[in-house]
C-alpha cells in the first residue's frame, strides 16, 4: 500500500468507515503472554506499526536454534522432545482506549524421559539458552521419572517439514496508527445518526506471529500467522447511563485469519446500516423487573455461542474427562469416555464440529505437535463421538475409533497459546451446525407465549460442567410472539445435560460468531477460540434473579 | 546518586551466575539427594545485588529518570495426576521497570540470557528506543533545585522490619518437588483397601520473590519472601465421591504435605454414598477454605468508589444527613474483625510497600463489626480529602470471644450443612455483595449435633455481607490454599492474566471456619 494521502485516498473509496461497528470490550486487558513487553503507540503517527516494536527474528536463525535444542535434548538422553519458538506480536486498535503494541520473542522445549515429562520456557532464546535448558529439562525429567508411571505413549503422525503463511492481503502491522484509526472513526458517521444512544469505542486485536516447530521426530515446520479478533458487535446504549440496549453481532465481521483487508469494503457498511434500522426500534422498549419462574427461551446465535464455548469444549477435553485436570479447573460429567462415547447424550438437533474452514480463526497448517489441523466432529446429530485430545492422551479413545472402522489420528489440535507454556488440547474455532431449513431469529420469538430472547450473555459453569448459570446482557421480554419490555436482571440456572438434551436451533440465518476464552491445564493458561453458532430454542428453562438487597 | 550516566562497566556479574543457576538441572537431583542447606542456591537477588543492578540500570538510561523498580520472581511448580504422573515447570523472571519523568515507564523483562553489563544495555536502549517521545531541554526540570517537589516525595523513608523470607523454603524448591511428590503418591500407595479406587491430583508449588523500589533522590524501598502452597485433590474412580485439602505456608517447615494427602483421602472416603437434600436455607458451618473463598471475593467491595451512594454493600442511598458511606456504622457482626497487616506472622503482603515506595501499613477495616475503613486510590483521596489507603490484597480475619473447633460447631447444630470448600465462586451483584458458587469436595447433612450423611453438592446464592451478619460461631483462623484453581471470571478486563504463572500465590487469606445461621443452598448440582 502506498504511504500518506494516497493511501487515506484508498481507504476512503474502499467505504471502511463501517469498521464502526465494533464493540470496544476487548475479551483480555492485559498483555496476552507472560513476559510480553507492551508500549503505547502514538494513535496518530504516519509510521507503520511495526516499527514501534523490534525487528522480527529471522526464521532461519529460529530453525537453527531449533535444530540445536532438539539435539542438545536427545544427546542428554530424551527419548522424544519438540519445541516452540514463537515471535509474535498483538496490535490493539481502538478509537477511545489507548493503541497498544505487545511483543514476545520466547520459546518452550518439552521433553519426554521414561515416564518422566518436563518443560522449559523462557524468553528472548539464545542457542546457549536453548542448549542449557533441554538439558535442564532432561535432567527434571529423568528425576521425575523415577516416581513417573510408564512412559506415555504418541499417536503416530507424518513428519513435517515446510514453512507456510496464512493467505492475508493486507499486513495490519503495515499499517499506520493514523490509517488505523482513520478506519475505525468512521464511527462518527454512525454514533452521529443514534442519537439520543451511543455506542461503544470500536476495536480490533490484530495479531502476527512467526513460529516455528522442531521435534526429535525430524519435524521442523515454520509458519507465519495472522489473525483478527474484533469485538464484533454493536452495543447501544442510552446515554448518561451506559445502559446497554442492544447487542448485535455484524455477521461479516467475526474473529478470523485475515488482515487489514477485513475492514475494508462496502459489505460491513451496508450491513452496519441495516442492522441499525432493524434494531434501534429495540433499544426503546421500557424495562422492568424479570418474572421468574419456568420461561421459555430463545438464545440468540451470539448467546448460543458464548454458552456452548464456555460450556462445551472444558468438558470435552480428554485431560478433564480423565482426570488430569482434577485439581484445577476440575473434571467433566462427560466421564469415563468409554461410557460416554457414542451415547445419545444431546438434542438430536445438536452437531458440534472444530471448525478448520478457511477463513477461520486461528488457522496454521500445523499444530504444536506437526499435525496438520482437521475439522472432525466432536457431536454428531446429539451423541458424543469425539473428545479433544493430543497426541500424548489420545490412547483411550483407540477403542471407540477401531470400533467406527477409524483408526485413530492425532486431530492437529495441539496448541500453545503462549509458547513460552506447554501446549495444550486448544482447537482455535468450532462450530454448531445449523438446522437446515430451520426458523429464522424473528420466527423463533414469534413462535414463543411467555419467554425471553438472550443477546449475549455470560455463562458461569461448576468444576464438571454439570450446570451453572447464564446472566444476559441484553434481554427482552416476549408475550405472544411480541416483545414487550427489557428486564432489568434475569439470570439462568441450568443443567447441562437437560439444556443440551432439549435445545433446538435455529436456521443459517440466525449464525453469529463470537470469541471465546478459557481457563486450562495445570498451571492454567488463559486460551482462545472462535465459536461460530445458530440461534437456539428452550421449551422451558429456569429463570432467578440475581439481586439480592440489604435493607 | 543522580542519573548522570555512568562511564566505564558496572559489575553485574550476578547476572551471568543468575543465567548459570536458572539453567542448571532443576527439580531435584537425579539422585534425589537433597543438598545441604548452606548449599542451596539462593535463586533470585539478594538486595546488594538488586541495588547493584538497580544503580547499573539507572545509569544506562538516557531519559531523565526517577528510579528504577527491580521485581525478581523465582518459582518451582510440580504436580501429579492420577497418582503418578509427574509434571514440572520452573519460573525465573527478573524485570526492571523504569520510572521516567516524561510521564510513561520503560518496562524491560531481564531474561535469563542476559548475563553482562552490555547486553543489559542494549536491551535498556532498545525499550528508550519505542517507548520514549524525545525531551527538549527546556523542558526538563532543574534537578539542581534542592526544593523540587519529587525530592521529598521520594527521599529516604522508614520501613518496620518485615519478615516474609525463609531459608527453609528456598531449600525446598531445590529439593521438595521430587521427594515430596514422591512421598505423597507413597502415602496414596499406603492408604490401605479404603483408597484402592481412589485417584490423586496434586500439586506443589514453592517461590521466593524480591523487590526493589529504588529512587535517585534517596528513598530505596526493599521487600523479599518466600512461599508456598499444597493441594491435593482426591477422587473415587466412579467419578462420585470427591475429597479435598490444601495448606498455605510462608514456611515451608510448617508444611506438611503427607498429611494433606490422608485428609482428602479421609474427606473422599466421607463422601462415598452422597445423597441428596432440599435446598434450601440451613445453619452452614463453612471450613476455613470456603470462608476464605468468600473473603477473597469481597476485597473489591472494600473501595470506598465501589460503594458510594449505595452502590455496593457498604455504601448509602439517601441517606438524610447526605452520608453516601457507612463508615463508623456496624455492619457485621460485632465478634468480626478484619484487617490486613504486612507483617503477619500467619501471611503478611508482599510486598510491604507501594510502588512509589511508600509503605503499606497495617490497616483495619472492620473492628468488632464496625466499619473503619475503606480503600481511596490517589485520585479518590484528592477529591474526597482522605489519605490514599491501599485495597486489601490480603486480608485476616479474627472473631472476638470464644473461639469453636469445627466439632464443637457440628455439635451445636440440630439442622445444617457443613461444607469444605466452595467452586467457580462469582461475584453477581455489587449492590449486595451476592455471590454465587458450587459447593465441592465435601458436603455434609448435620442433623441433633452430629454428621448424618454426605450429601451431594449445592449451588449457594448469598451474599457474606449479610452472612457475617448471622454469624452464630467463629473458629481459629488458619491461612487457605488457592492451589492453581483458575479464576471464575474470563470476561474483559477482569482477571486479566494470561496463565496462573503470572499471578500464583494468591495473596494470603487467613480466615476462620464460621457457622452461619440461614445460608442460602439455592439448588441442587450435579458436579462432583
Amino acid at each position: 500500500m502506498s504511504s500518506g494521502h494516497s493511501r487515506r485516498a484508498f481507504l476512503a473509496r474502499s467505504s471502511f468507515a463501517v469498521a464502526g461497528g465494533l464493540l470496544g470490550r476487548a475479551v483480555h486487558a492485559a498483555p496476552r503472554w507472560r513476559n510480553a513487553q507492551e508500549i503505547l503507540v502514538p494513535a496518530r503517527s504516519t509510521r507503520a506499526v511495526a516499527s514501534f516494536a523490534p525487528p522480527l527474528a529471522d526464521p532461519a536463525t529460529m530453525r537453527a536454534m531449533a535444530r540445536t535444542a532438539i539435539e542438545a535434548a536427545t544427546q542428554a538422553g530424551a527419548q522424544y522432545a519438540d519445541i516452540r519458538i514463537g515471535d509474535v506480536r498483538e496490535y490493539r486498535s481502538s478509537t477511545t482506549n489507548p493503541q497498544t503494541l505487545s511483543f514476545m520473542y520466547g520459546f518452550g522445549l518439552r521433553v519426554q524421559v521414561d515416564g518422566g515429562t518436563a518443560f522449559v520456557g523462557g524468553v528472548e532464546p539464545t542457542p546457549e539458552r536453548v542448549v542449557q535448558a533441554a538439558r535442564s529439562a532432561v535432567a527434571t525429567a529423568r528425576g521425575l521419572a523415577k516416581i513417573g508411571g510408564p512412559a506415555a505413549s504418541r499417536l503416530p503422525a507424518p513428519v513435517a517439514t515446510g514453512e507456510w503463511t496464512a493467505p492475508i492481503q493486507i499486513d495490519p502491522f503495515s499499517v499506520s496508527p493514523d490509517d488505523h484509526m482513520f478506519v475505525l472513526s468512521g464511527l462518527a458517521r454512525v454514533k452521529s445518526s443514534l442519537q439520543p444512544y451511543g455506542m461503544d469505542s470500536v476495536s480490533v486485536r490484530w495479531t502476527a506471529e512467526t513460529r516455528v516447530f522442531a521435534s526429535s521426530e525430524g519435524a521442523l515446520v515454520t509458519q507465519h500467522l495472522a489473525h483478527a479478533v474484533p469485538d464484533s458487535a454493536i452495543n447501544i446504549f442510552a446515554r448518561g447511563t451506559a445502559e446497554p440496549r442492544m447487542l448485535r453481532g455484524i455477521p461479516a465481521f467475526r474473529p478470523c485469519t485475515a488482515g487489514f483487508e477485513v475492514l475494508l469494503g462496502t459489505a460491513l457498511h451496508e450491513q452496519l446500516d441495516a442492522m441499525l434500522q432493524e434494531f434501534l426500534p429495540w433499544s426503546t422498549y421500557p424495562t422492568s423487573e424479570v418474572e421468574v419462574g419456568r420461561k421459555e427461551i430463545v438464545l440468540a446465535g451470539r448467546a448460543f455461542g458464548s454458552l456452548i464455548g464456555g460450556l462445551l469444549p472444558p468438558i470435552l477435553t480428554l485431560d478433564r474427562a480423565l482426570g488430569n485436570e482434577q485439581d484445577a479447573g476440575g473434571t467433566s460429567i462427560f466421564a469415563p469416555t468409554d461410557a460416554m462415547l457414542g451415547q445419545p447424550l444431546f438434542s438430536s438437533h445438536l452437531n458440534l464440529s472444530v471448525d478448520t474452514g478457511e477463513a477461520t480463526y486461528g488457522r496454521m497448517q500445523w499444530d504444536d505437535e506437526g499435525v496438520t489441523p482437521r475439522s472432525f466432529p466432536l457431536i454428531e446429530k446429539g451423541a458424543l463421538v469425539d473428545y479433544l485430545a493430543t497426541r500424548t492422551n489420545a490412547q483411550p479413545l483407540s477403542a471407540w475409533h477401531m470400533g467406527r472402522g477409524q483408526p485413530l489420528t492425532p486431530q492437529g489440535s495441539t496448541w500453545a497459546e503462549d509458547v513460552i507454556g506447554p501446549p495444550r488440547s486448544a482447537p482455535r474455532a468450532f462450530a454448531v451446525t445449523p438446522a437446515q431449513g430451520g426458523p429464522s431469529l424473528a420466527e423463533l420469538i414469534q413462535s414463543m407465549t411467555d419467554g425471553l430472547v438472550f443477546w449475549d450473555t455470560w455463562v458461569n459453569v461448576d468444576q464438571q460442567g454439570a450446570g451453572g448459570w447464564i446472566t444476559p446482557w441484553v434481554a427482552f421480554e416476549v408475550k405472544k410472539g411480541v416483545i414487550t419490555r427489557r428486564p432489568r436482571a434475569a439470570r439462568l440456572e441450568f443443567s447441562t445435560k437437560r439444556l443440551l438434551k432439549e435445545i433446538r436451533v435455529g436456521g443459517p440465518n440466525t449464525v453469529e460468531a463470537v470469541y471465546n476464552e478459557r481457563y486450562s491445564g495445570i498451571p492454567w493458561t488463559l486460551i482462545g477460540h472462535a465459536m461460530s453458532a445458530p440461534a437456539a430454542y428452550l421449551k422451558e428453562a429456569n429463570l432467578v434473579a440475581p439481586e439480592l438487597r440489604i435493607v | 546518586m543522580s542519573n548522570a550516566r555512568r562511564e566505564g562497566t558496572p559489575d553485574v556479574s550476578f547476572l551471568a551466575r543468575r543465567a548459570d543457576r536458572s539453567s542448571g538441572p532443576v527439580g531435584g537431583s537425579t539422585s534425589m539427594r537433597p543438598p545441604a542447606a548452606a548449599d542451596a542456591p539462593r535463586r533470585v537477588l539478594t538486595r546488594a545485588e538488586a541495588i547493584a543492578l538497580a544503580d547499573a540500570a539507572i545509569g544506562m538510561v538516557t531519559v531523565p529518570t526517577v528510579g528504577v523498580q527491580v521485581s525478581h520472581r523465582a518459582a518451582a511448580v510440580a504436580s501429579v495426576t492420577n497418582n503418578h504422573q509427574p509434571h514440572c515447570d520452573d519460573i525465573d523472571e527478573l524485570a526492571l521497570n523504569f520510572v521516567t519523568r516524561l510521564g510513561s515507564d520503560i518496562p524491560v523483562i531481564v531474561g535469563t540470557n542476559v548475563r553482562d553489563a552490555a547486553t543489559l544495555r542494549q536491551m535498556i536502549r532498545n525499550a528508550e528506543m519505542k517507548k520514549t517521545p524525545p525531551v527538549r531541554k527546556e523542558d526538563q526540570e532543574d534537578e539542581t533545585d534542592p526544593d523540587l517537589p519529587i525530592k521529598h516525595a521520594l527521599g529516604p523513608k522508614q520501613y518496620l522490619p518485615v519478615t516474609l523470607w525463609h531459608d527453609s523454603t528456598t531449600h525446598a524448591m531445590e529439593t521438595a518437588r521430587g521427594e515430596t511428590l514422591a512421598r505423597m503418591i507413597n502415602v496414596m500407595h499406603d492408604a490401605g483397601a479404603g483408597a484402592r479406587d481412589l485417584v490423586m491430583a496434586g500439586t506443589v508449588a514453592l517461590t521466593s520473590r524480591v523487590r526493589l523500589c529504588h529512587y535517585i533522590h534517596g528513598m530505596s524501598a526493599w521487600g523479599e519472601g518466600t512461599d508456598s502452597e499444597v493441594t491435593v485433590s482426591v477422587r473415587s474412580q466412579d467419578g462420585r465421591a470427591s475429597g479435598w485439602r490444601g495448606q498455605a505456608a510462608r514456611d515451608w517447615t510448617q508444611m506438611q504435605p503427607e498429611q494433606v494427602v490422608r485428609d482428602a483421602v479421609t474427606m473422599a472416603n466421607k463422601m462415598r454414598g452422597a445423597v441428596r437434600l432440599e435446598p434450601g436455607r440451613y445453619t452452614a458451618i463453612l471450613g476455613a477454605a470456603a470462608v476464605g473463598q468468600l473473603v477473597h471475593m469481597m476485597a473489591d467491595l472494600f473501595l470506598a468508589r465501589a460503594n458510594r451512594g449505595g452502590a455496593g454493600p457498604f455504601g448509602l442511598a439517601n441517606s438524610p444527613d447526605g452520608h453516601l458511606l457507612r463508615l463508623g456504622q456496624r455492619v457485621f457482626d460485632e465478634r468480626i474483625t478484619m484487617y490486613t497487616d504486612p507483617n503477619d506472622p500467619m501471611g503478611g503482603d508482599f510486598p510491604f510497600f507501594e510502588e512509589d515506595g511508600t509503605p503499606s501499613g497495617a490497616q483495619t477495616w472492620i473492628e468488632h463489626g464496625v466499619l473503619r475503613a475503606l480503600a481511596y486510590d490517589p485520585s479518590d483521596a484528592m477529591e474526597y480529602g482522605k489519605t490514599p489507603i491501599k485495597q486489601p490484597i490480603s486480608m485476616h480475619v479474627t472473631g472476638a470471644g470464644k473461639l469453636s473447633t469445627i466439632e464443637e460447631m457440628i455439635s451445636t447444630c440440630e439442622r445444617g450443612v457443613y461444607v469444605n470448600r466452595f467452586s467457580n465462586v462469582q461475584l453477581v451483584d455489587f449492590k449486595s455483595g451476592a455471590m454465587s458458587g458450587n459447593t465441592r469436595d465435601g458436603c455434609f447433612f448435620i442433623k441433633d449435633g452430629k454428621i448424618h450423611s454426605p450429601v451431594t453438592n449445592f449451588r449457594f446464592f448469598e451474599s457474606p455481607f449479610i452472612a457475617f451478619n448471622k454469624v452464630l460461631a467463629v473458629g481459629t483462623p488458619e491461612r487457605i490454599a488457592f492451589g492453581f484453581t483458575p479464576p471464575t471470571d474470563t470476561s474483559f478486563g477482569a482477571k486479566g492474566f494470561a496463565g496462573a504463572l503470572e499471578t500464583w500465590p494468591n495473596p494470603p487469606v487467613i480466615v476462620p471456619p464460621c457457622m452461619f445461621r440461614d445460608f442460602n443452598f439455592s439448588a441442587l448440582s450435579d458436579a462432583v
